[in-house]
Parts: structure tokens; C-alpha cells; sequence
């Protein structure tokens, strides 16, 4: 979809148009319930985030000013799901202050080889915090900064949370592969 | 390729059938907000410029709403379990004042609904989807699960003071996992190391047998006042297969020491900061507690 057209569509949101909103749900919803299931893993509390997510979308629209409508709609659901996370207790975030050479790149051949299926159970082998932390940093590319105010962890513990969970993910993906041979 | 690519590459834009339904209960979402507070949504529009913070009070309202709803369909879920959790609870209240006899039919009883409970998650487990929502959509069991465990423990070692018919009742819990449950209660004191790696480690988590509980102090004050004299770590006593080993700021080895039973009381050693390092095995779980101690005369 065009510039233009997206413009348009958030100005009738602005002035509060039914039909722009149903625009703009069938247009981002599916790749928002991606995300929302891939924070929460649970189909039933991923539509309960999306939908709670929409709502903040539409009740924020009108101060909405960036130039990047997905990344602040992905923003908005993030902070959802974590806001789900919370109620449901199902994070306990610490600081780790356990030291990992985390600057070490961890690479596997061949990437072709899984399917996006493969991929998401991999993600779903690591423990809430580390999946989050993992979720947004790698996934949906937050900055280290930004992660750190959000969640209120030092940048160290990130780093190390997310050195911890690439090589949990590549023990889970070179095992999975062992068990097919 | 780098690992957090494959990771972008496959989730970053991946997408998800929406049903239709959805929209409508986002449509009568907003109708029926629309109806009481326009002023609010102008207002929450200013916080988000300020960089979206406030989004999280403005959420949090919205989701109060949404919880009860799910709450409902969650419920069904919840109550097979909880209802689980208070027999047992119910069983260990009772068990207070009974003869020895009674005690043995309470540990049978007790047993009993530990394989329920236990069953009861194994079954989740065969169905991926189910144990997920079992997992994620029921706190209430998470949070009853582990005081379970707890109260069993103590129930065990209460019973073992008052009668010797049934010492080895802690062991039987302890090796309790999905698959070596029946086996280990016949031939129970042979071995608490049947169970395998793996399945230690996924009980790990859930099991509260080995989460070792053990109180390490970080000062001591070794004046000979009597208070903080030694490095007493409390519960030590509990497991007796352990190692500790003390180091100065120059790792060099200060003390050491198997089966250490709260014995080192320094009295010739300068003030400062040392490091212990303490390896404690439990019925074949091996942890290792690593730290700091200050010693100030």
C-alpha cells in the first residue's frame, strides 16, 4: 500500500472513521498476532493482547506523528503483551550478573534447512525471560537502550540473556536436526 | 548465517489468519467505550507524543475489562487441577492429629494424588496446544503448585520424626517424575538416582526437592563476641555431601573443607573481602554456590 493511501487512512482514523479503522485492523492484524503469539505463546491470550493493543492504537492515533506506522504499532503491541506478561506473573525479571562472552557471533550453516516452524518451537525451548529479552532485541530490533528502560534492566543482563538464548537456540536447532537423521 | 538472522528472517514479518470475529469484538470494544469517556482518548493522545510511557496506565484500564472475560473461559481449566491441589491441602491439614496408623493411609492417600497431579500435567504434555494454554492461561495452578510440593515435603519429614514405618516417604517424592513414579515406590530405598538427566533438569523447575534451601551469610565478624563468629550457613546440615573451598583477594586457598558443618571460625585472618565456593550434591543433584564474604573483626 502507498504513502498516500496510509496517510489518508490515519487522518480518518484521526477524525474517528469506522471504515479507516477496519482498514487498518485487516491490515495490520495478522502480522500483530504473529507477534503478540510469539511473545505470549497462547493463541487465546495473543487475540486478547492484539485486540487490547488495537484499542491503544485507536485511542493514541490522534498524537501519533512518526513516519514509521508499523514499527509504532509494533511498539504498542509489545508493550501489550508485556503489560499481559505482568498481570499474569509469567515474567519474573532479574538482573544477571553472571559473565558471557557475548560478543561472540554464534552462526549455523545452511539456515534453509528449517522451516519457520522449526524456528518458532526453538524460540519456545527458552524460559519467559529469555524469550522476550530474545523477542525484542533480535525479532523486532529494539535497541539495547530501549530495552533496558522498558524492562528497567541494566544493559549488561540484555546481553547476557540474549547470549544465553542464542545458544540455547542453536543446541535446540543442531539437536533437532540429529533426531531426523 | 548468524543466528539471530535466521531468527528475523523467519518471525520478523511472519503472519497469522485473523478470524473475522475478532473485529467485531474490537468493534464493540470501542462502540462502548466511545459512549463514556471521549475526553480521555484526547488526553491519552498528548502522552503518547511524550514518548508513549504513559501507554501502560492507559492499558491497563483497558485490559481490566478484557481479564474477566478470559478469566471465564480459563476457569474450566483451572478448577480440574486446583481442585487437585486442595485434597491434598485438605489431607495434610487432617494428618495433624492421627495415630501412626492413620498416618501410613495419609502417606498412601498423599501418593496417590501426587501421581494425579502429576498424570494430570502428562496427559497436557501428549497435547501440545493444551499444555500450552494449561501453562500460560492458568496462574492459579502455577502458584498452587509449588506450595504443594512444599507442603508435602514438610508433611514427609513430619512423618518420618513420628514413625519409622515410613522414612523413605521423602525419597519417594523426590524421585517422583512422570514415568519412574510406580517403580520407585515399590523398590524405594534402592536408588534416588533413577530418574535421568534430563528429566532432573525439567524438574528442576517444578520440583522443589532440588531447589536447594540453604542461607549463605556475606559478613562474618570473627571477634569472638559470639554473634557472627563463624561462617555459619544455615541449613548446611541438611546436606552433608558438600564441599567448600575459600579464597583470599589472590585466590589462594584459605580453607577448605568436606562435609563442612559450619566449622570456620578464622581467627588469625586479615579483614576483607574473600570468595567461597560451595558444591553441594543432593540425592544426585549437584549445585555449586559461588559468592562473596566480607570478614570484619
Amino acid at each position: 500500500m502507498q504513502d498516500k493511501e496510509i496517510e489518508n487512512i490515519i487522518l480518518l482514523c484521526k477524525q474517528g472513521n469506522q471504515d479507516a479503522k477496519r482498514v487498518l485492523f485487516e491490515m495490520f492484524s495478522p502480522k500483530m498476532l504473529a507477534l503478540c503469539n510469539r511473545y505470549l505463546n497462547n493463541m487465546q491470550d495473543a487475540q486478547d493482547a492484539m485486540i487490547d493493543g488495537f484499542i491503544a492504537v485507536y485511542d493514541n492515533i490522534d498524537g501519533f506523528v512518526h513516519r514509521n506506522l508499523q514499527g509504532w504499532i509494533n511498539r504498542i503491541m509489545i508493550n501489550t503483551c508485556l503489560e499481559m506478561m505482568r498481570k499474569q506473573k509469567k515474567i519474573l525479571l532479574q538482573e544477571d550478573n553472571s559473565f558471557a562472552d557475548a560478543d561472540n557471533d554464534i552462526e549455523i550453516d545452511n539456515p534453509e534447512r528449517f522451516s519457520k516452524n522449526d524456528v518458532f518451537n526453538a524460540l519456545q525451548t527458552l524460559t519467559p525471560n529469555e524469550k522476550t529479552i530474545f523477542n525484542m532485541a533480535v525479532v523486532d530490533e529494539l535497541s539495547h537502550d530501549e530495552i533496558s528502560q522498558i524492562l528497567n534492566l541494566k544493559k549488561t543482563t540484555i546481553k547476557t540473556t540474549i547470549y544465553k538464548a542464542k545458544i540455547k537456540l542453536r543446541n535446540y536447532l543442531l539437536q533437532l536436526e540429529k533426531d531426523r537423521i | 548465517m548468524k543466528i539471530e538472522d535466521i531468527f528475523k528472517n523467519n518471525l520478523q514479518n511472519s503472519e497469522m489468519p485473523v478470524d473475522s470475529s475478532l473485529w467485531n469484538e474490537l468493534n464493540n470494544r470501542i462502540s462502548s467505550k466511545n459512549g463514556g469517556n471521549n475526553s480521555a482518548n484526547s488526553q491519552s493522545g498528548n502522552i503518547s507524543t511524550n514518548g508513549g510511557k504513559g501507554l501502560f496506565n492507559k492499558i491497563a484500564s483497558a485490559v481490566k475489562g478484557m481479564k474477566a472475560a478470559t478469566i471465564v473461559s480459563v476457569a474450566s481449566v483451572v478448577v480440574a487441577s486446583t481442585i487437585a491441589a486442595v485434597v491434598i491441602l485438605n489431607n495434610e491439614n487432617e494428618k495433624t492429629n492421627t495415630d501412626k496408623n492413620k498416618i501410613i493411609t495419609h502417606t498412601d492417600k498423599l501418593v496417590l494424588n501426587t501421581n494425579e497431579l502429576i498424570t494430570h500435567t502428562d496427559n497436557t504434555a501428549s497435547d501440545n496446544n493444551l499444555q500450552q494454554s494449561v501453562k500460560n492461561n492458568s496462574t492459579p495452578t502455577s502458584n498452587v503448585m509449588p506450595s504443594v510440593d512444599f507442603d508435602i515435603d514438610t508433611a514427609n519429614t513430619n512423618m518420618s520424626s513420628s514413625s519409622q514405618n515410613i522414612v523413605s516417604a521423602p525419597e519417594m517424592i523426590a524421585t517422583q517424575t512422570p514415568n519412574s513414579v510406580v517403580l520407585n515406590t515399590n523398590t524405594m530405598p534402592t536408588n534416588p538416582n533413577v530418574t535421568n538427566p534430563t528429566e532432573q533438569h525439567n524438574s528442576q523447575r517444578t520440583n522443589s526437592k532440588y531447589e536447594i534451601k540453604i542461607l549463605i551469610p556475606n559478613v562474618i565478624t570473627p571477634n569472638g563476641d559470639g554473634i557472627n563468629d563463624c561462617f555459619a550457613i544455615q541449613h548446611i546440615e541438611d546436606y552433608r555431601d558438600n564441599m567448600l573451598v575459600i579464597y583470599n583477594r589472590n585466590n589462594k586457598v584459605v580453607y577448605q573443607k568436606r562435609n563442612y558443618n559450619n566449622e570456620f571460625c578464622p581467627q588469625n585472618l586479615e579483614n576483607g573481602t574473600y570468595f567461597y565456593n560451595l558444591v553441594i550434591r543432593n540425592q544426585g543433584f549437584e549445585k555449586t554456590f559461588q559468592g562473596v564474604i566480607t570478614i570484619i573483626e
